[in-house]
């Protein structure tokens, strides 16, 4: 598992990672809980393929971002057992790291120029 | 939306799965199906459109993750592979995954592998040697042409197929013009020629053909052309000719400006138009050949002025290629019609030679293709027999090692595996091994081939055999390994699996069984059956080549040097050759150390012989008419000396003088048994042969000898002076004192002396040309000697091992004895008996097959009966001896164990 000086070496993250950990924040949840979670929060915008989204939770787990629980009934889902996921201590610190980041990103100067212009038409 | 069509698409998703990489299926698989399945039940969508977005999905990521997987597989070592293989693997993963598990188990037991595979090695490498000698011999007789098997050799015989005469041109004319039943037929015969490029002639091997010589055995040039439809009209008018592609690299470096240069054949210029294929060669590929020349030009290559127009002179050999859908049968009756109508025409011609005989083109002379097939394939099951042996000492170790791995078989049942797929696994492992061995073997054979290569044969004419393996022999190897592999595989996997296993999951009970014990029994019993069989079958050869070695040949083949020599290829005439040899003979007899100088166009005991028709005045053959009473009878052309050079008694009169010449009467010398059987009480000495008519006075009788091999019979054989009967070709011999090889150079030197434009001979010993009749003995012998020995090893090793595991399996039954008062001899002695009665009852069925099998090498077998008592008495005796040892050292060993240590356990 990758130290605290390992934490640049994480970021950026891809938006579908920096969404599943987001996802993941307040609660754990499945995987179609995670697709129904993110499709609704982007819009629609975000829409997890099951292939796509197995292979950024391979990742995620590789990492030590995310953890995997046992399989346990679903309540959501008539009780039929799910796998869930949960946010490790690392990948709460990862995903601070990243907002960190972003939070940056939207207070540079090219930002506000943009802003401004964008707000000017 | 039906229950069905929604089942429909999850078990179609599921089956897509196949697509990912094997370990983020196991991990992930279960959990997209669940999504899947919950996004098609809770997104209220058509089954359609999900589809839509998951399909380019699925492919996507699989491909994403196939790549990546084969990223990790090659950068990172595997982690692990389960035991236990979960069903839905595909066919070819399973495979990859028992390979990977054997090699595995392989390397984890270095000891073992080594020794299986160095045993199967040896077995399977016999076994690819013989087989490749046999390709080369047998099996691809022909390289080069095209479907050699639609070429039949056309030969000459009497109606009732005994006999057979030598065809001659206008027969073959006659045969290529007028027959119905054959795409072409083409005409050729062995020639020696020299040929010179520059100041220096070299004897070369030709070949001289008809035009549509190669046309019909379908070979194209691989530089040049070959003969042309005029270059095979007129004698005499196109000096031309093809080279081997071997003679154009040697001694033209493979330089293509050779076609259209001219170089000098027996001393006249030949155009050369064309160089063969490297793999072709000839009709006889096992007689090299360096050039091929048109028959056309017989007569200026020394057949004789009409050797192209007279039907009583036959030299060619014929052969054809059927037309399409016609039978063998109706060629010979299309064939016999015309030579029935070519003899009505032609006085000359031998009329009693009516019928045709037609065989398949073998590449051997006609009469030795029986023989070598059968040699060669006793030798090869003789090979078989190791590597059966092999094998079955393999299969020895695979059955006590799965005895050995019982419990780990009896855990992965336990867990779910199937018996098939565990007998699955087992037999991957003994094919792997199996697939090793043979490998090693291969290249074993490679080697072994190289030597036979490289053996000096020491014949009159250059043998050129491709021993070397080809795909057919590597296919052999193969399909022996997976044959070989399954066979000694099954049973010990059957076995390991088929007890049971509740019994083996238990911690200590020896053994497995009376089923395993049984199987292991019938293993050692069919060990020593074969190997019992093939030391028979060495001591029998060995027996022979003794017995040939001490036949007494009738004549001192030692200290006797021998060149050839052709003038008639320098362009010699008939007189100017006769001067050149009287003067060389003359010249030679000078050089200090020579005692005697003959010549003899043929030498004895090569292999070689000559027949033809003599008349014994005051003898009528029965049946003969009273046109023509002649007798064929062998016969040899010898120079004046001649019996003292090889120093062949004389028991009556003299041999032949330099006074017996050309123009002088007619002399003869016959052997005793000649004498004898024409003069059974009177004296041959001033007796009349006739000849052609001309009379032949018996001039001397010598002591019977062998003449052309060893193994013949006595028979009735007659000597002419060689110069009343001429051949230019002929060979010198010298009897020298001391080492003739020591003569060679003064030899050759009396040789340039004579005519600095000859080429120069190579000088040999009368004793390595004769000791060629001692070939097949000495192969045969040399062969199954070496493989005798290895099966003898192999097996002694097989039956050490055995015993020696059944003894250690039994080490608590031994240390109960041992508690219970038995002693140490009481102990050795069951263990020792156990092990004999095995060999006993081995050996007595390997003493029927050998009663009922060894008869067939009664041909090869010089005499010496194929039940031969000594034989049969010392091998069995003495591989009983060793089998003794074999099971008395373990069994030693066993017993010397304290029973307190027997008691404690394995």
């Amino acid at each position: 598992m990758p130290g605290k000086t390992d934490l640049t070496s994480l970021l950026p993250l891809k938006p579908v990672e920096l969404e599943i950990l987001l996802a993941l924040v307040d609660q754990e949840r499945h995987g179609y809980g995670l697709v129904q979670h993110i499709a609704r929060r982007t819009d629609g915008l975000v829409r997890l393929e099951p292939g796509n989204l197995y292979r950024v939770i391979k990742r995620l787990l590789e990492d030590g971002l995310v953890q995997e629980t046992a399989r346990r009934p679903a309540p959501d889902l008539g009780e039929e057992r799910r796998r869930y996921y949960r946010l490790t201590a690392l990948g709460e610190r990862v995903t601070n790291a990243e907002l960190r980041r972003l939070r940056a990103v939207l207070s540079s100067s090219a930002v506000r120029v943009l802003a401004r212009r964008t707000n000017g038409t | 939306l039906t229950a069905d069509s929604l089942s429909r698409s999850e078990r179609a998703y599921r089956a897509l799965l196949h697509l990912y990489p094997r370990d983020f299926r196991r991990r992930f698989g279960d959990d997209m199906c669940d999504l899947f399945r919950d996004r098609l039940r809770h997104d209220e969508q058509h089954p359609a459109r999900l589809w839509l977005h998951v399909a380019p999905d699925l492919i996507g990521s699989a491909a994403h993750e196939r790549m990546r997987a084969l990223h990790d597989g090659l950068l990172k070592p595997r982690q692990h592979t389960p035991l236990l293989s979960r069903s839905g693997d595909s066919m070819l993963e399973t495979i990859v995954n028992d390979v990977r598990l054997t090699l595995r188990m392989l390397r984890k037991t270095p000891a073992f592998t080594a020794v299986a595979i160095l045993v199967i090695a040896l077995g399977s490498g016999a076994v690819t040697t013989i087989f490749s000698a046999a390709n080369a011999l047998v099996l691809r007789p022909l390289p080069g042409v095209r479907e050699p098997r639609d070429v039949v050799d056309i030969g000459r015989t009497t109606e009732n197929g005994r006999g057979s005469l030598t065809p001659s041109y206008p027969f073959y004319r006659n045969i290529r013009d007028e027959n119905r039943t054959f795409d072409g037929v083409a005409a050729w015969t062995i020639l020696s020629l020299t040929v010179s490029t520059g100041a220096e002639g070299t004897t070369a091997f030709g070949n001289m053909v008809s035009g549509n010589y190669f046309n019909l055995l379908g070979v194209r040039p691989a530089l040049g052309r070959f003969f042309s439809t005029e270059e095979d009209r007129t004698p005499g008018t196109h000096p031309v000719i093809v080279l081997s592609n071997g003679f154009w690299q040697r001694r033209f470096g493979g330089d293509s400006s050779v076609i259209g240069r001219t170089i000098s054949v027996n001393g006249a210029r030949y155009t050369i138009i064309g160089v063969t294929p490297l793999e072709f060669g000839g009709l006889m590929p096992i007689a090299r050949v360096d050039a091929w020349v048109p028959i056309m030009m017989a007569a200026q290559l020394g057949q004789g002025d009409n050797a192209l127009s007279s039907a009583g002179s036959g030299w060619l050999m014929l052969f054809g290629r059927f037309r399409d859908g016609v039978s063998v049968e109706q060629a010979r009756t299309d064939l016999s019609a015309i030579a029935k109508a070519h003899i009505a025409e032609e006085p000359r011609d031998m009329g009693r030679y009516t019928g045709i005989a037609i065989s398949r083109v073998t590449g051997f002379p006609a009469d030795a293709s029986g023989p070598i097939v059968g040699f060669v394939t006793i030798l090869f099951v003789i090979s078989l027999l190791v590597l059966i042996i092999a094998s079955i000492n393999v299969a020895g170790m695979l059955l006590a090692r799965a005895t050995a791995r019982r419990r780990e078989m009896a855990v992965r049942i336990a867990l779910g595996a199937s018996r098939r797929r565990i007998i699955r696994q087992l037999l991957t492992e003994s094919v792997v091994l199996f697939l090793a061995g043979a490998t090693a073997g291969t290249l074993l054979a490679i080697a072994g081939t190289r030597a036979f290569g490289r053996v000096e044969l020491n014949v009159e004419v250059p043998l050129s055999v491709e021993f070397s393996p080809d795909y057919r022999v590597l296919l052999f190897a193969l399909g022996c390994a997976l044959l070989t592999g399954v066979i000694f595989g099954l049973a010990p996997a059957l076995q390991a699996t088929r007890a049971d296993q509740s019994v083996s999951l238990r911690s200590d009970t020896p053994g497995g069984g009376m089923r395993r014990t049984r199987l292991r029994n019938a293993l050692v019993i069919g060990q020593m059956a074969v190997s019992l069989l093939l030391l028979m079958s060495a001591g029998l050869f060995v027996r022979a080549l003794g017995r040939a070695q001490r036949v007494e040949p009738g004549f001192d083949p030692g200290n006797v040097a021998i060149a050839t020599i052709d003038v008639g290829t320098a362009g010699y005439n008939e007189a100017r050759a006769r001067v050149f040899y009287d003067e060389l003979r003359a010249r030679i007899s000078g050089i200090p150390g020579v005692s005697a100088v003959s010549y003899a166009p043929m030498l004895p005991l090569t292999g070689s012989s000559s027949g033809t028709n003599f008349t014994v005045e005051g003898f009528t053959p029965p049946g003969s008419n009273a046109s023509d009473n002649s007798v064929n009878f062998s016969f040899a052309r010898v120079g004046p000396g001649y019996f003292d050079v090889i120093r062949m008694p004389l028991v009556a009169g003299r041999g032949f003088e330099a006074a017996d010449r050309q123009d002088s009467p007619g002399v003869a010398v016959v052997n005793e048994g000649f004498a004898r059987e024409f003069w059974p009480s009177g004296s041959a000495i001033g007796k009349t042969l006739r000849r052609d008519g001309t009379p032949i006075t018996i001039v001397g009788v010598t002591r019977d000898a062998k003449y052309s091999s060893l193994n013949e019979e006595g028979r009735p054989f007659i000597y002419v002076p060689v110069s009343q009967d001429w051949s230019s070709r002929t060979n010198l011999l010298v009897r020298t004192s001391g080492d003739p090889l020591a003569f060679a150079s003064a030899i050759r030197e009396a040789v340039r002396t004579g005519d600095p434009l000859l080429p120069i001979p190579e000088v040999s010993t009368l004793h390595a040309a004769t000791s060629v009749s001692l070939l097949p003995q000495r192969v045969a012998a040399g062969v199954t000697g070496a493989m005798g020995a290895l099966g003898l090893l192999l097996a002694a090793v097989g039956l050490y091992g055995v015993v020696a595991y059944s003894a250690s399996q039994r080490t608590r039954e031994i240390g109960v004895r041992m508690a219970l008062g038995a002693d140490r001899g009481n102990v050795l002695r069951l263990i020792v008996r156990e092990g004999m009665r095995l060999v006993v009852a081995g050996m007595g069925i390997g003493m029927v097959l050998a009663f009922g099998i060894t008869r067939v090498m009664t041909g090869f077998l010089f005499g010496v009966s194929p039940i031969d008592p000594l034989v049969f008495a010392v091998i069995p005796v003495s591989l009983g001896a060793i089998a003794l040892l074999a099971s008395y050292l373990p069994a030693r060993r066993a017993a010397s164990a304290s029973p307190l240590t027997a008691l404690r356990g394995e």
